[in-house]
């Protein structure tokens, strides 16, 4: 007996003491595990904190087939809750997979589906519950959602499932991913024989830290007015391409940017690259006309002229470099700088490019910011195409002031004009608000750029007058009317380029940049369609693209509650009547 | 006795530590639950609220929502701000000066 005992305290001894590292470690192989907590991904809102972008947390069905009794009845329920075909869960739960011992079993987990919803899940649960069955295991997910589907799309983006996470595609979820993506916790925990946690044991853990929450520049009740009138137009006009972008000129805001074609966020399958474009940063055009606010700016900043000195415009027929150039409608005599602007003559803006010169004008094209990226916050933005002064021709001089032979984004064209709005102070535009985490601290602000004072408020002012005659019964924007506000903008209407060089007849790119009030402005706006099918408008940007930046705006300031001005509201015929009815 | 009764403490002792880790696991389950519920819920208000979402039910339902045409600006008579004069007092809200008897 006393040998034995010395036996068994011996062997004790070996066990506890002499191996005791070797049976820890095996223990801890054998009971610990490493627990990801998952973390959020964070949502993405406008101004107003109405939400773009978020979670939805949904369920992943799981089966372990080696505790299932009923497999018949488990795929029953399963196949009815899941609206999966009852052939293709028995085929699943009758997976199996070799055991530790080697020898073939029923697999301990099987995907059944992924991205059940939560009601639908607990639906299922309830009824297994009831009946008994063993053998179901939820696992938690979440699916990012887009509330507002197809609105301000190519702005918001969309994400997809990379290496075990989210990863933003496109849009602010691919620019703004790092602050989005959360950061996963970890936990080091015990499981007992059966596999489950036993908390007691816990020993390191790290908390996940959610994603932080990305507030936009975008107000989505502007969004929604500029949706609702491209969507008109575009239905009436049929343009290849359109896009509308809203800013504020002094802080460089973007209040709203649409583009046509687009696509829902919740539907990706199938949607052709085009409609995924984000055209306003993406797409380079000729901006015909309105380019003309950039050479005359350069021209006055020059002193080479003031808003009153006469340009000649040679009756509409002006040769130069072997070929001719023409004004659009009917010729011009004599026009003063002013004039040239809200007549849009091709030939007075050539002249003043002329008496500028190739470099003088090149270095005003690259001050107004065309030729470089614009800076916003979004994936993908393009510089656009202006070839230095070497590389142009005998008659670039004359094409380029009034807007061919050089491509810009249509956020260029509109930054540009927020420029003329803004006092002759180049913004950059700003798409992003802020950025505050899950526990609601402020991580980054971004106030308003100051890139550069392109031209002195003078010359900004001399052209703002100019642009407010345009948009009038002088000029060819009288369309883009808001009463009771006063507007200056600038149309275009440029020959849309042939594949095969040249331009094509009959076909334009139209357009309208403009802001208002304009004596103090607070909205810019520029309003583009590719390729319109007129019907029986006339093919100008005075007759397509100005109406919408009418309509847009005269929804937006009442939005906003932008007082207009006294001296511009006339009280109609119309309601005189109808107080005179009322009195009667 | 005394080695007797601290081993009946001890194993009472972890048996409480094993039903505190249960407790704890049982609290954690039902704040995820809470929180995912919550989660479902902004996610059903965020989607019912939306502008496409009203947008669509505006379509759908003409005859329950009244039409909603734009206001021109010439039905719209717009109050003009008084601005008091030096000396006279300030507009106010309502406000007494003196108070109530």
């Amino acid at each position: 007996m006393a040998l034995g005992f010395t036996v068994f305290s011996l062997r004790l001894i070996d066990l506890q003491v002499a191996r005791a590292e070797f049976y820890k470690v095996l223990a801890v192989e054998k009971h610990s595990t490493q627990q990801t907590i998952y973390a959020r991904r964070g949502p993405v809102t406008d101004i107003n904190g109405v939400p773009l972008a978020s979670n939805e947390p949904v369920k992943t069905v799981v089966i372990d087939a080696s505790v299932v009794r009923s497999p018949d009845a488990l795929a029953e329920v399963l196949a009815r809750h899941l609206e999966l075909p009852l052939d293709q869960v028995r085929e699943r739960l009758a997976r199996q997979k070799p055991g530790v011992d080697g020898k073939m079993g029923p697999s301990p987990y099987i995907v059944i589906k992924k991205e059940v919803p939560e009601q639908v899940a607990e639906a299922l649960r309830e009824e297994i519950s009831k009946k008994n069955l063993r053998g179901l295991v939820f696992e938690q997910d979440s699916v990012r959602v887009y509330p507002n589907g197809s609105m301000l799309c190519h702005v918001v983006g969309f994400v997809s499932r990379m290496g075990g996470g989210l990863k933003g595609v496109e849009g602010v979820e691919r620019s703004m991913d790092d602050y989005l993506k959360g950061h996963d916790g970890v936990r080091f925990t015990e499981r007992d024989r059966t596999g489950k946690e036993m908390p007691a044991f816990r020993h390191l853990e790290r908390p996940p830290r959610d994603g932080n929450t990305v507030k936009l520049t975008v107000d989505m009740v502007l969004q929604d007015i500029v949706e609702s009138e491209m969507d008109a137009a575009v239905k009436q006009f049929r343009p290849k391409m359109a896009t509308c972008i809203l800013m504020r000129p002094a802080t460089g805001e973007i209040l709203a940017m649409v583009n046509r074609p687009h696509y829902n966020l919740n539907q990706r399958e199938g949607v052709p690259d085009d409609a995924r474009k984000n055209r306003a940063i993406m797409d380079m055009i000729e901006p015909g006309s309105t380019f003309k606010v950039v050479t005359t700016a350069g021209a006055l900043d020059s002193k080479l002229v003031r808003p009153e000195t006469s340009i000649f415009c040679e009756h509409g027929h002006f040769s130069y470099g072997g070929t001719v150039l023409h004004d659009s409608h009917h010729g011009y005599g004599d026009l003063t700088v002013n004039d040239v602007i809200v007549k849009s003559s091709n030939i007075g803006v050539a002249k003043m490019g002329i008496m500028l010169g190739d470099q003088r004008l090149y270095e005003y094209i690259r001050r107004f910011g065309f030729g470089d990226r614009t800076g916003v916050q979004l994936p993908g933005e393009i510089r656009g195409i202006i070839h230095p002064p070497h590389s142009w021709s005998k008659i670039s001089i004359t094409h380029i002031p009034m807007g061919h032979e050089v491509g810009a984004t249509p956020m260029q064209i509109v930054s540009a004009f927020c420029t003329v709005a803004n006092r002759g102070k180049l913004m950059t535009p700003q798409i992003i608000s802020s950025i505050t985490s899950a526990t609601g601290e402020t991580i980054a602000s971004y106030p308003p750029v100051e890139v550069r004072q392109v031209v002195p408020p003078e010359v900004a002012d001399a052209l703002v007058n100019a642009l407010r005659e345009v948009v009038s019964k002088k000029g060819t924007a009288a369309l883009a009317h808001v009463p009771g506000f006063s507007v200056a903008g600038k149309t275009g209407t440029a020959q849309k380029t042939s594949p095969n060089g040249g331009y094509e007849h009959g076909r334009y790119v139209v357009s309208f940049a403009g802001f208002l009030p304009a004596e103090k402005p607070e909205l810019c706006a520029l309003v583009l369609m590719d390729d319109p099918v007129p019907g029986s408008t006339p093919n100008y940007g005075g007759y397509i693209a100005a109406p919408v930046f009418s309509k847009i705006a005269q929804r937006a300031v009442r939005y906003l509650n932008l007082p207009p001005n006294p001296d511009l509201i006339k009280l109609s015929g119309t309601l005189a009547q109808n107080e005179e009815g009322r009195r009667r | 006795m005394t080695v007797g009764g601290g081993a009946l403490f001890y194993v009472n002792a972890k048996n409480e530590v094993h039903r505190n880790g249960q407790r704890k696991k049982e609290l954690e389950r039902e704040l995820v639950a809470l929180e995912t519920r919550d989660e479902v819920i902004n996610s059903r208000i965020a989607k019912l609220s939306s502008f496409d979402s009203l947008r669509r039910r505006q379509v759908q339902e003409r005859e329950v929502f009244a039409k909603l045409v734009p206001v021109s600006d010439n039905l719209v008579v717009r109050l003009q701000e008084k601005v008091p004069a030096a000396g006279e007092p300030q507009v106010r809200t309502v406000s007494n000066l003196q108070p109530a008897r």
